[in-house]
């Protein structure tokens, strides 16, 4: 167990300089290219002496390597400041709307890995087969379509031409709860089709394996062979590839978020980037990139906890 | 058999650690309801919940001025359909025959609302310091005041206080760990504003300034109570702790109830308020809903009780005449209004291409068929060609003026007049925008086209707002789309734009500069008679017209649906609100015609 | 341990025979075959556009706003009585410029960085996996976005930023791909030869070891367009995309969206053909990826 600790304390350690560079880099990105932020803070009537009044509250006007100090400073503690737009704390409007990130995320992806495994494992038993093509025929055209595509689609389709759930909004008062039905129904598609894929690689690479034909031959019944040796193994790419799907899954969610209207973290950044809203348009990046970050060393510690052949380096 | 059983069950474990998590998340991240609100509650879906600030001083966009209307009020306000001049908090006042001292006799028994920032938290009674306090405020830097502009070189002694302040900022920039710098020592005052007796209060200015009224009617020059800015500090403290800005407290008819940033706000009926039977309504709630369709929907539904009529619905709702199709006719009130609003496209005319070159100029005028773009489904007729700076409603508008009416020919000719023969050798022109979001600016879309059949070759560049603004303050837009909403019901306002003292950082986004036209402004300022004030206006305007500093486009017009049950519910030129006079009336299941209410 | 197996074969079959492999290999899949029709058939509709399309893409005519589909205007008109039909074909052109440009650019970054990190290892290694560390670290919508904020908008029709954005976002996976190939290719028969033989470090990665990886390539790059053009739509769509008035189909989905029920047209033509062009490139690459490699499985 010790080694696990190890491991991560040392994964952590490796992963700071990573962050610092995307924080580097976000800075760079906004705060370098031309735009005077105080101006996002003044309306269209300004005068010198308030501009200035402002400037030198929100600490920008001293010159931008003594910012970008001051902020680095502030941001490894995960203070992130001010929101430029609305001058709200943008921790705290993070944390406010996160819950509403996670109530679509979270069981999408879990649900996703559920029914992408068992999908992906019948697909695998039934190779080459009708149920096979089906399911891959699906699955191809659920990770080819671009997603906000699929979002708008599913969005016209049943929710308003057949008027069966509701197309927006967000949860209030006790039927409020399908509100939620839509956005996560198309946010598991996304994660279900490329799992089912996954899935289905890995268990016909173990299917093929000798052992698998020797289980067989003693006589075990198919769905008890699969079971016991190939998902096991079969489970290993998935775990692995687990910080992509979370990344894939808050990408996911930005779409979704801007199609429904659903008050979460995606939505935050989106309207923070179309309004140059620095202090938020970092803080959803940071959150982003730690959330990642961690995604990657669970899935390596999982990874390793099941593969017995590797070692933690 | 036992592998099968194996399978259900594990399944149903991850079923119900789905519920589990469901809930738990769930329960995270419903917001909460808030307290039970009374069934004449006023509810509004709007996308327009994005108020940044309650601090009255510092009010730039629309969202927030909404607001402090309900929570604060000044000396005057406007007749929520007239527009025209009322008394508020102040009953009365007497304006001197040179027109430079305005004396307000402040109503009795006005008291600000109930808040912990009061000694024993019970509102006390406003009087003609705190007009003092809050007026100053707005000429003071520290507070971050947007509104300076407006008593800038007219209030007397206010520019010098401006000053002071500012020099006082220079020495002290990290002001607000200083305990009283929020205001200076009383001396240091602004000496045109001016305490009488408890209950007066007079204001001098520096030259007559007609429509003087009518600016102070504004939302900048609302009344706040001083101890709360004392508690909550305005600027003073780092913005995000729990400050003035998030924390009004006010005469106003409403109160604060509950702010949830991008999902609701609750205003609460003030027990306090001075008049005795407003407002009718016990609450209102405004409820965020980015999509205009999602909010119509709720419209429907009977949860909201106003609504615009979105894209998507249009054609179901709606005749080609803009007037509701049946069942819809029988079951909403349909409202129109023409707003105060211009929406122009500005030439920088201190640089090339559009400097001294007139003929280039009306070229571009000519060159845009504005009935046709009203009658698009662009705009499906709501809205009215402009051709002169002044929209109608206001005196001064010149209803016979169609200067620039469609002209094809008069554009090509111009422009070879202009010495671009065909739009040669003027090279890509950049028109900048702000679009936001994804809404794009569809107008500029058309006015690219027109202009691409004359042969110029325009390239749009957009912006998020601020930086749009500083492109234009910069000069690096040469041609750039911008609007004006009347800050006040008056002429005056828009014909400001073409001061020359108004270039930046004022408002003047063309910068033109004419003196013959600056001089006819301060001639219609001195002049008291509105008739004649009016004909100035339109003498002055016709100047413009001339001279198009601007490609005038149209002027705004709203419309709205109400349910039956709403009546009252206030609709003027400027869009403004006053939820105070608005009743539901639970009774009403059909709506009363508009003269009704 | 297959693929070392497979690269081993490379080197010592003749070239010439292995492409008409490949070839054969690919025409026997039939959805491959379809795909790869429809794929040219789209680059010639992109080259020749001017001469396929109707009318002018971006002439309007506002009294013609929002007509159905017809004889003169085969997909209807837009919210300007702008002919749809003609946009969706200009928006080919589009599409294929930033889903070449930007695949272009992700392919030479990450074969370069991976090819370098790969030969040489230790400290240019490890510089190299940091940086790429980052890049995927980063929320990848938000890299995009931000870039499109950052870079300045050039050239004809003012792409630049864009495929440029996509591509800087998207080298990773290919930088780790030549990386993992390099370290393998490294320890090589041919390599040890041409370097004893005294051929310098370039020479022998572009000479020798980037050959070898052909067959990854041309997957990549299939695989690459189609996810830049999806990209492409779906910055537009948030509104970060191509500027008014080019015909982007992700610009015109946008615009569409609130005339669902009243001019279901403006949406649904570029939708599909948005979705055309992304499954016909995703089949492509899958097809090709099974005719390069047989022994690899599709999914």
């Amino acid at each position: 167990m010790s080694s696990y600790l190890n491991y991560t304390v040392r994964r952590l350690l490796f992963t700071v300089p990573i962050l610092w560079g995307v924080f580097t880099v976000t800075f760079v990105l906004f705060f370098i290219v031309p735009g005077d932020p105080a101006r996002l803070l003044m309306g269209q009537h300004r005068d010198a002496a308030t501009e200035q009044a402002m400037k030198v509250q929100w600490g920008l006007d001293q010159p931008k390597h003594v910012q970008y100090w001051n902020f680095l400073k502030k941001a490894a503690v995960l203070d992130f400041g001010q929101s430029f737009t609305n001058k709200r704390d943008v921790r705290q409007a993070i944390l406010e709307r996160l819950p509403a990130t996670a109530v679509l995320g979270i069981p999408s992806l879990t649900i996703g890995m559920f029914l992408g495994i068992a999908a992906g494992l019948w697909s695998a038993m039934r190779a080459n087969r009708a149920v096979d093509n089906t399911i891959r025929f699906i699955t191809f055209c659920l990770v080819s379509v671009p997603f906000f595509l699929l979002a708008i689609l599913l969005q016209w389709g049943l929710g308003q031409q057949l008027h069966v759930l509701p197309i927006a909004g967000y949860i209030n008062g006790p039927w409020g709860w399908w509100h939620l039905a839509l956005p996560m129904f198309v946010m598991t598609l996304g994660s279900f089709a490329g799992l089912t894929r996954l899935t289905r690689t890995a268990v016909l690479e173990v299917l093929t394996q000798d052992y698998i034909r020797t289980a067989k031959a003693k006589g075990l019944p198919e769905l008890v062979v699969v079971v016991r040796h190939a998902l096991k193994n079969a489970m290993i790419p998935l775990v692995t590839s687990l910080s992509v799907s979370v990344a894939a899954t808050l990408t996911g969610a930005f779409f979704v978020e801007t199609v429904f209207a659903w008050p979460g973290v995606g939505l935050l950044a989106v309207d923070a980037i179309n309004n140059r809203d620095f202090p938020t348009i970092m803080g959803t990046v940071m959150f982003g990139a730690v959330l990642f970050v961690l995604a990657d060393i669970v899935g390596d510690l999982l990874t390793a906890y099941m593969d017995p052949r590797i070692t933690l380096k | 058999m036992r592998l099968y059983a194996g399978v259900i069950r594990f399944f149903i474990v991850v079923v119900l650690i789905h519920i589990a998590m469901f809930l738990v998340v769930g329960a995270l991240a419903r917001r909460s309801e808030g307290p039970e609100l009374p069934p004449n509650t006023l509810r509004l879906a709007t996308d327009a919940i994005q108020v940044r600030t309650l601090d009255p001083v510092a009010v730039g966009d629309t969202a927030s001025s909404g607001i402090c209307n309900q929570v604060y009020e000044g000396l005057v306000a406007y007749n929520q359909k007239t527009l025209a001049i009322e008394p508020c908090l102040a009953e009365s006042w007497d304006i001197s025959p040179d027109g430079k001292l305005y004396t307000f006799h402040l109503r009795r028994g006005v008291r600000f609302c109930d808040d912990p920032c009061f000694p024993d938290g019970r509102g006390r009674e406003m009087t003609a310091a705190d007009v003092r306090f809050s007026l100053t405020r707005v000429c003071d830097p520290v507070a971050m005041s947007t509104g300076f502009w407006l008593f800038d070189d007219r209030v007397v002694g206010a520019t010098e206080f401006n000053q002071q302040r500012a020099e006082f900022l220079e020495k002290h920039p990290r002001f607000w760990e200083e305990a009283e710098a929020w205001l200076g020592p009383e001396s240091d005052g602004v000496p045109g504003l001016r305490v009488l007796d408890e209950h007066t209060f007079a204001i001098a200015l520096k030259r007559p300034f007609a429509p003087f009224l009518k600016v102070l009617a504004m939302s900048y020059f609302f009344v706040v109570a001083p101890e709360a800015v004392k508690a909550y500090g305005a600027a003073t403290n780092p913005p995000g702790k729990d400050s003035f800005f998030r924390h009004p407290v006010g005469t106003g008819p409403f109160v604060l109830e509950r702010w949830e940033p991008d999902v609701e706000i609750i205003l609460k009926r003030n027990a306090n308020y001075w008049h005795e039977t407003l407002p009718h309504v016990d609450a209102v709630r405004l409820i965020s809903r980015r999509d205009p369709h999602t909010a119509f929907m709720e419209f429907e539904e009977g949860n909201s009780d106003m609504a615009g009529v979105p894209d998507e619905d249009w054609e179901r709702v709606m005749n080609e005449d803009k007037t509701l199709k049946e069942p819809y006719a029988g079951r909403y009130r349909l409202v129109t209004s023409a707003t105060l609003t211009t929406f122009y496209y500005g030439f920088d005319m201190q640089n090339p291409p559009f400097k001294g070159n007139k003929a280039l100029r009306q070229a571009f005028n000519y060159a845009i068929d504005r009935e046709a773009l009203i009658r698009s489904k662009i705009y499906r007729g709501l809205g009215r060609a402009a051709y002169g700076p002044i929209p109608p409603g206001l005196p001064g508008h010149d209803p016979a003026n169609k200067r620039y009416a469609y002209n094809l020919e008069k554009a090509k000719q111009l422009l070879t007049e202009a010495g671009y023969p065909g739009g040669d050798k003027l090279g890509e022109i950049q028109l900048y925008v702000s679009g936001a979001n994804d809404s794009q600016d569809r107008t500029s879309v058309v006015v690219m086209e027109e202009l691409r059949k004359i042969g110029i070759k325009v390239s749009l560049k957009q912006q998020p707002w601020p930086l749009h603004l500083e492109s234009i303050d910069r000069h690096e837009a040469r041609f750039f789309r911008l609007g004006w909403i009347a800050d006040y019901p008056d002429a005056e306002n828009f014909l400001a734009l073409f001061l020359t003292r108004n270039w930046k950082p004022g408002p003047n986004s063309s910068s033109y500069s004419n003196p013959e036209f600056d001089e006819l402004y301060d001639r219609a300022m001195l002049e008291p008679d509105e008739g004649r004030r009016a004909e100035l206006y339109r003498i002055a305007a016709d100047i413009i017209i001339e001279d198009c500093p601007w490609l005038f486009t149209t002027t705004g017009e709203g419309l709205a649906l109400q349910q039956p049950w709403v009546r009252n519910y206030p609709r003027n030129a400027l869009g403004l609100g006053f939820y105070k006079n608005v009743i539901i009336d639970r009774a009403l299941t059909a709506p009363m015609a508009a003269r009704d209410q | 341990m297959a693929q070392v197996a497979e690269e081993n074969l490379h080197a010592r079959r003749p070239r010439r025979s292995y492409w008409r492999d490949v070839w054969l290999r690919l025409r026997r899949n039939k959805l491959a075959m379809v795909s790869l029709v429809y794929v040219v058939l789209l680059g010639g509709v992109a080259l020749a556009a001017p001469l396929v399309q109707r009318h002018d893409p971006i002439v309007q005519d506002l009294e013609q706003a929002t007509q159905a589909p017809s004889r003169t205007h085969l997909f209807g008109t837009d919210l300007y009585g702008r002919d749809i039909f003609s946009r969706v074909v200009h928006g080919t052109r589009i599409a294929l410029i930033v889903g070449i440009i930007a695949t272009a650019v992700a392919i030479v970054i990450g074969v370069t960085f991976g090819g370098i990190a790969g030969y040489f290892g230790g400290f240019v290694d490890q510089a190299v996996i940091f940086v790429y560390s980052v890049v995927a670290t980063f929320p990848s919508l938000l890299f995009i976005l931000a870039l499109t904020n950052a870079l300045p908008p050039v050239g004809e029709p003012k792409l630049f930023k864009v495929y440029l954005a996509i591509g800087l976002s998207s080298w990773v996976g290919m930088c780790r791909l030549t990386r993992n190939l390099f370290r393998s290719f490294r320890e090589q028969e041919y390599v040890l030869a041409a370097r004893a033989l005294g051929a310098g470090p370039l020479r022998i990665i572009f000479g020798h070891m980037v050959p070898n990886m052909t067959g990854f390539i041309v997957v990549a790059i299939a695989g690459g367009i189609a996810g830049a053009i999806a990209a492409e739509a779906g910055i537009s769509f948030l509104g970060f995309g191509v500027a008014p008035p080019n015909p982007s189909w992700g610009v015109m989905v946008s615009d569409g969206r609130s005339y669902l029920q009243a001019a279901w047209w403006m949406i649904v033509c570029p939708a599909v053909a948005t979705l055309l062009a992304v499954f016909a490139f995703n089949l492509l690459a899958d097809g090709l990826r099974d005719a390069f490699d047989p022994r690899h499985e599709t999914v």
